[in-house]
């Protein structure tokens, strides 16, 4: 499996998306008074956004460790077969 | 309480238990078993070294004060290592690709592989790491304190008693001899040290669990589960900042998580375990998630902990001692002790590792060069190098624990542990910008990351340290109050007159302006060496497959013997042995070695000995034997250029081969178009020809007639030349037609245009077609239009066209009921349109462009008979065009057609003598 574009776009988009959320505009929304099964709004959504981008970034390791490791195969066959490498994962 | 005997020996077991598992791996490394300690799992453990007693006790402590702010720590590097695959993995993919041993490696192998900048980050970083090492060691001999002492409000945060008597000079001597027994063992091919791994990770598992016991306890022990915690939580007036955000806390808050992020790669320990011990890139993509997750259970647990501890204890209780002091509190000896050991593990596990990547930097970048340059090591008989190397880094780990106890006994008093760690921090996150420049900019260059790290250092040490040191009432009290000779712009804390910031989001902010600033100016306007721009294109280009042979840019050449020698006193006999060997293996079974080996020899001993002593140093080691060291930059940017041209090429031929396809099918288009005109010029041809020979053979005949001996009658005589006359006039006319059209068409002037009475001219038409319209029956009106209305016109031509159209018109009505009329609307935009319609049955589709066209047949064809030449529309569209108007079919259907003639409206006053207009062009179409 090659390596799409999609992926390696989320690869970059991720950590952005994460570090926007993170930031006071954002997180302002969730400052309310507000009690969700007892628990404040403003820490319990800190925490679940950070749960979901765990899981996010998990999935995507996975497909990108999956493409990458094709194409560190596809490497060794070339290399062994005495050729230039393919263009890798850049 | 419990007795210090106890906690003593229970630490000591526990350090003991380090020892045994440290020794151990080492030995199955050693065996070639590297087993667990190379797995990924291992590997984000080995990552946690992140957190440090700091975040055990002091995040709670942070929590207790600031609130939510000490979550930024850990939403820092959590971003970071989401952001793995474009910035992580290149910094590992580079490192291992050049032997990197440092942070200080790192940055001085990109910049030309420069002494003076491995020498700076290695100071920039001992200023820093220095109180952080202190804060650790004042952290366990608090927490130990806190344990014995009977009294939670008596506990006093400052050392007593003599040196024997304090746990944290015990704690000092333990981790000396763990890192030097376990970080010095050998010289390795890298600097990697599976046995301290092993170690660390441990301390992660160990520091992780204790600190969920104490969350737990917190929120099952104390309260009643979580809801019946935060029941009592919002309830609570000392609680309320952990539920909300303060206002203004914006600055901090972005700040705190810069820096956070910054640490996670800046750190010399986070960079020792992340990027120096990685033994496989793969591992990041397991530690991208695992490690956010670490975090995040550390932070969860903060909270209940916080929460317990401001609601249970006293208020004047220490907030960074409430991982203990809420077990303590509930007579929980066992857990406390339980953090107590957490505590330690975090402490420890930062110590040894900070210790062991402090060395490294001081041993390679401070007293290595220095030796190098004294003439005994440089004697040819000069002995092995590596041990020498060695006992640098041994002391270096003695005098850096050393200075950190130290720190910690003179400073015993000050600050809580965060603030401590933060200036920390902000003084490595000055090496943040010269380290991402190395890897994405490739302009930057050594001048310019020198003066960026002296400039955010320099404004570092004023703005964060200075302040510090005077509130602690050592020195510069003056200076910190008033500023430098009483300039208060340059006060320390409000620099140029910044005020109302906190201070350590104006000294961060500050700092790493005067940082990226000078970088990025003095980086582009200095020029780079050739060594500078090799390694830049290494770096920058990591991922490019044909890096590698960036390096064949490198020309130089030294003795075998020379070179061995040189590995063997750095590396060992061993050691060298073996790259030999296996290069020569390499090299082929023939020994041959082309000319180029040369250069990739001692390309390889190099990076080797980088390894051990780092770029900096073996760089100047090597320089000393080769001969001839040229580096063509030339092929540098040749082999970045070939990659680029492939990828532009393939671009360029993309675009050529669909502007091909555009103009191939403008050629098809023009050439239907050939086509078409040809046919219609052979129509036109034919249609002339016919027109001319009609009246031409007319002409002879009755010429014929009139000269046969036979002679005619008078009248008859007379009848004939009438008709010759008649026929040559016909001939005549249209002979003028054709000279017209052609006249017209090869005219570009403008013709004179005057304001006309529209209404005029229709009615001069319509009485000329009057006559034609009653002799073919045809019903003729004009529709008269409310207002007078002028336009720009030539009045005769203008009339020339109407006639035209209204002949048209009536000719080729077909109707039962046949009508024409004439009416006359505005067009908006200053233009006036005569429209002239019939009732007749239109003009096909396929005809409706091809009646204005000179060689049109078509509409005409039927009638010739009539009086058309077939040239009407085209010279009436070139009349109405020299106007500055349009002459089109404005609609046509079975039940009629409607020609319309567009022409500019005269506004001015038409007393006014003519006036010249630019024509309104038609869109050129077809014709």
């Amino acid at each position: 499996m090659k390596l799409r574009a999609s992926t390696r776009d989320l690869a970059i988009i991720l950590p952005f998306g994460a570090l926007a959320i993170f930031l006071p505009p954002y997180l302002r929304v969730f400052d309310q008074p507000v009690a969700v099964l007892g628990i404040p709004l403003l820490p319990l959504a800190i925490f679940v956004a950070w749960l979901v981008g765990i899981l996010l970034t998990l999935l995507l390791a996975r497909r990108l460790t999956r493409a990458s490791a094709d194409d560190v195969e596809a490497d060794r066959t070339s290399l062994s077969a005495g050729e230039d490498k393919p263009p890798g994962d850049r | 309480m419990m007795s210090s005997g106890f906690v003593v020996i229970v630490a000591t077991l526990y350090l003991g238990g380090l020892f045994v598992l440290a020794f151990v791996t080492d030995r199955r490394a050693a065996r070639g078993a590297a087993g667990f300690v190379s797995s990924p799992v291992v590997y984000t453990l080995s990552l946690a070294v992140y957190c440090t007693s700091w975040t055990f006790y002091g995040a709670v402590g942070s929590a207790a004060r600031n609130g939510l702010e000490f979550l930024t720590i850990y939403l820092g590097p959590t971003v970071v290592l989401m952001g793995w695959w474009f910035f992580l993995r290149k910094l590992v993919r580079i490192s291992n690709a050049q032997r990197i041993t440092s942070i200080a490696d790192f940055i001085s192998a990109r910049y030309g592989k420069s002494g003076g900048i491995s020498a700076l980050v290695t100071i920039i970083a001992l200023v820093g790491i220095t109180p952080y090492i202190a804060l650790q060691l004042k952290a366990v001999a608090a927490s130990f304190d806190v344990l014995v002492t009977p009294e939670i409000a008596a506990i006093a945060t400052a050392p007593e008693g003599g040196l024997l008597a304090d746990t944290a000079f015990w704690v000092a001597i333990a981790m000396g001899a763990f890192v030097i027994l376990f970080g010095t063992r050998h010289i390795g091919a890298r600097e990697r040290h599976p046995g301290i791994v092993a170690a660390i990770a441990l301390e992660s598992i160990v520091k992780l669990f204790a600190f969920i016991a104490i969350g737990l306890f917190a929120i099952y022990g104390l309260h009643d589960g979580v809801r019946d915690l935060f029941d009592g939580a919002i309830a609570n007036d000392r609680l309320q900042h952990m539920f909300t955000l303060p206002d203004g806390f914006e600055g901090r808050w972005i700040t705190t998580l810069f820096l956070a992020g910054a640490a996670m790669v800046c750190l010399p320990r986070q960079f020792q375990v992340m990027v120096v011990e990685n033994a496989d890139e793969r591992h990041l993509s397991t530690a991208s998630w695992l490690f956010p997750l670490y975090l995040m259970l550390i932070s969860l647990f903060v909270v209940p902990i916080t929460i317990s501890g401001l609601s249970v204890l006293p208020p004047d209780a220490n907030p960074d001692l409430f991982v203990l002091t809420v077990p303590l509190s509930a007579g929980q000896n066992t857990l406390a002790l339980l953090a107590f050991i957490g505590g330690l593990s975090a402490a420890t596990s930062m110590v040894i590792v900070s210790s062991i990547a402090l060395s490294i930097m001081i041993s390679n970048h401070l007293v290595m060069p220095i030796l190098l340059r004294l003439p005994f090591f440089n004697r040819p008989q000069a002995g092995n190098l590596s041990a020498t190397i060695l006992t640098v880094r041994r002391l270096s780990i003695a005098s850096i624990l050393l200075l950190g106890f130290v720190y910690y006994r003179i400073t015993a008093s000050g600050d809580p542990l965060a603030s401590i760690g933060l200036i920390s921090f902000a003084g490595v996150a000055q090496f943040l910008p010269a380290l991402v420049g190395a890897m994405f900019w490739a302009r930057g260059n050594r001048h310019g990351a020198m003066a960026g790290l002296i400039a955010g250092f320099g404004v570092w040490a004023y703005t964060l340290i200075l302040p510090s040191l005077a509130q602690a009432g050592w020195a510069f009290h003056d200076l910190a109050a008033h500023g430098p000779w009483g300039l208060a712009f340059l006060q320390p804390t409000q620099l140029f007159g910044v005020e109302g910031f906190d201070p350590l989001v104006h000294g961060v902010f500050w700092s790493i302006t005067a940082n990226v600033v000078a970088y990025v100016f003095v980086s582009a306007l200095t020029e780079q060496s050739p060594l500078e721009s090799l390694q830049s294109a290494l770096f920058v280009n990591a991922f490019r497959p044909d890096g590698a042979r960036m390096l064949d840019a490198v020309q130089r050449s030294a003795t075998d013997r020379d070179v061995y020698r040189l590995a063997q006193r750095v590396l060992g006999l061993e050691r060298a042995k073996r790259i030999f060997d296996d290069y020569s293996h390499r090299a082929g079974p023939g020994g041959q070695t082309p000319a180029s080996m040369d250069e990739s020899l001692i390309t390889h001993v190099e990076r080797e000995l980088a390894g051990s002593v780092g770029a900096a140093s073996a760089r100047s080691l090597v320089s000393r034997i080769v001969k001839g060291e040229t580096i063509s930059v030339e092929s540098v940017i040749d082999i970045l250029d070939r990659t680029q041209q492939a990828i532009n090429t393939s671009k360029a031929l993309q675009a050529k081969s669909r502007e091909l396809e555009e103009t191939a099918q403008q050629l098809q288009r023009a050439n239907d178009e050939l086509k078409r005109q040809d046919r219609l010029k052979d129509d036109f041809l034919s249609h002339v020809s016919h027109e001319l020979r009609t009246p031409m053979t007319s002409i002879r005949s009755f010429s014929e007639i009139l000269l046969s001996p036979t002679p005619t009658d008078d009248a008859d005589a007379r009848r004939f030349l009438e008709i010759i006359q008649q026929e040559s006039e016909r001939l005549t006319r249209l002979l003028d037609q054709i000279l017209d059209l052609s006249r017209l068409e090869q005219e570009d002037g403008q013709d004179r245009l005057e304001t006309v009475d529209c209404a005029e001219v229709i009615d001069s038409a319509v009485a000329t077609m009057r006559g034609a319209a009653e002799r073919q029956q045809v019903a003729l009106s004009v529709k008269p239009s409310d207002a007078t209305i002028l336009v720009l016109a030539d009045r005769d031509q203008l009339k020339q066209v109407l006639v035209n159209l209204l002949s048209n018109a009536i000719k080729f009505n077909d109707n039962a009921e046949p009508r024409v009329w004439v009416e006359t609307e505005g067009a908006g935009d200053d233009r006036v349109r005569i429209l002239v319609s019939d009732n007749g049955s239109g003009i096909a589709e396929d005809e409706r462009e091809i009646i204005f066209s000179k060689y049109a047949r078509g509409w005409n064809v039927t009638s010739a008979r009539a009086s058309g030449t077939g040239l009407g529309l085209a010279i009436s569209r070139q009349l109405v065009e020299r106007m500055g108007g349009v002459l089109d079919l404005a609609h046509s259907s079975a039940a009629g057609a409607c020609f319309a003639v567009t022409l500019v409206a005269a506004v001015e006053n038409p007393m006014d003598g003519p006036i010249t207009v630019e024509p309104l062009r038609r869109a050129r179409g077809s014709d």
